[in-house]
């Protein structure tokens, strides 16, 4: 594993809550589990072919960018799983895989919703209209 | 059809202003190595691809390059935005500025704008995975030319992760590929 030598948020405190490793993900021998694999932009540790040997540590300042990143963190695993299946249709492992992390994205872009702002369009009844409410991806998260 | 996410792949939060690297980095958007081209190159060969196989695996990786678009355009104005007239001209951005303002517009490093010939469609599965197979490795050397200039985390951050990106899009379409020319399939 590439140490962690660039903090990328240096504005953010707490790198404990990334760098926690969950044991149930360490079970998938052949896949590193969902921080580290969206750290390096691939979760596959047979296929990794880092960069002067860098990965980039980012730690969230507050809840919200706390649950925002957990969403990028299972999607990016889910989709991942994604492209891996399109060319391995059979591996059931896998597909149960898949389902676990884009269930749980899905649950968590819903608690965001909730909580924040809309990052999808559903549920949205307040007036005025949600969707304008909030700052668009490339204006900071 | 395709449904928005309201937010990145990855996240992007350039503290420091830098229009010379936002005049680098936009051939990643508009370039002929670039997310743009990646994304409807995909998206346009797919239609003949000989299975279903081919059809997913270009649909899912153009649409993920969509999300790399906006990923690089995302980049560029949080680069430039503030940016005074006298460091437009001093990162040579002036023309650009002439041009098209604090706007986004997709060209590569040397001002050259966006254009479908720098991607075929061959309707030959195996000639389009080739190109496909090359320019991933062509982005991955353009990203690695990107981090040599840089020593910004808050750029190499996003530029490795998009980098390893194109390391995954290469072995899936590789295994693709391999498995075509196993099955004599065109």
């Amino acid at each position: 594993m590439n140490k962690v030598n660039n903090m990328y948020y240096d504005n953010y405190s707490n790198v404990n809550d990334i760098v926690n490793i969950k044991n149930e993900e360490m079970l998938q021998k052949d896949l590193v589990n969902a921080s580290e694999g969206f750290r390096r932009g691939n979760i596959f540790p047979d296929l990794y072919w880092p960069y002067k040997k860098q990965t980039y540590n980012f730690v969230p300042n507050n809840e919200r960018q706390r649950l925002l990143l957990e969403i990028m963190e299972n999607s990016f695993y889910a989709h991942e799983l994604n492209l891996y299946l399109d060319n391995y249709t059979t591996d059931k492992e896998k597909i149960d895989l898949f389902n676990k992390y884009n269930d749980k994205s899905n649950n968590l872009i819903n608690e965001y919703n909730k909580k924040y702002e809309p990052i999808i369009l559903n549920d949205l009844k307040e007036v005025p209209w949600a969707w304008e409410e909030s700052p668009w991806p490339w204006e900071g998260v | 059809m395709w449904a928005y996410k309201k937010m990145l792949q990855f996240p992007i939060n350039i503290k420091k202003k830098n229009v010379k690297m936002a005049k680098n980095i936009v051939t990643q958007l508009g370039g002929a190595n670039g997310e743009l081209g990646a994304a409807l190159r995909y998206l346009n060969q797919r239609y003949s691809m000989p299975d279903n196989k081919g059809k997913a695996l270009l649909t899912d990786i153009g649409t993920e390059e969509l999300g790399h678009a906006e990923m690089i355009s995302t980049m560029l104005y949080q680069l430039t935005k503030g940016a005074t007239i006298e460091e437009m001209k001093e990162a040579g951005f002036d023309g650009v500025y002439t041009e098209h303002g604090y706007g986004i517009y997709p060209t590569d490093a040397n001002g050259v704008p966006f254009t479908a010939a720098y991607f075929a469609v061959t309707g030959d599965p195996l000639a389009d995975l080739s190109e496909d197979m090359a320019a991933e490795q062509k982005a991955r050397a353009t990203y690695e030319n990107l981090i040599n200039l840089t020593d910004d985390p808050d750029l190499l951050a996003p530029l490795s992760f998009l980098r390893q990106r194109e390391v995954i899009h290469y072995q899936r379409f590789k295994e693709l590929f391999d498995e075509y020319v196993e099955k004599g399939l065109q």
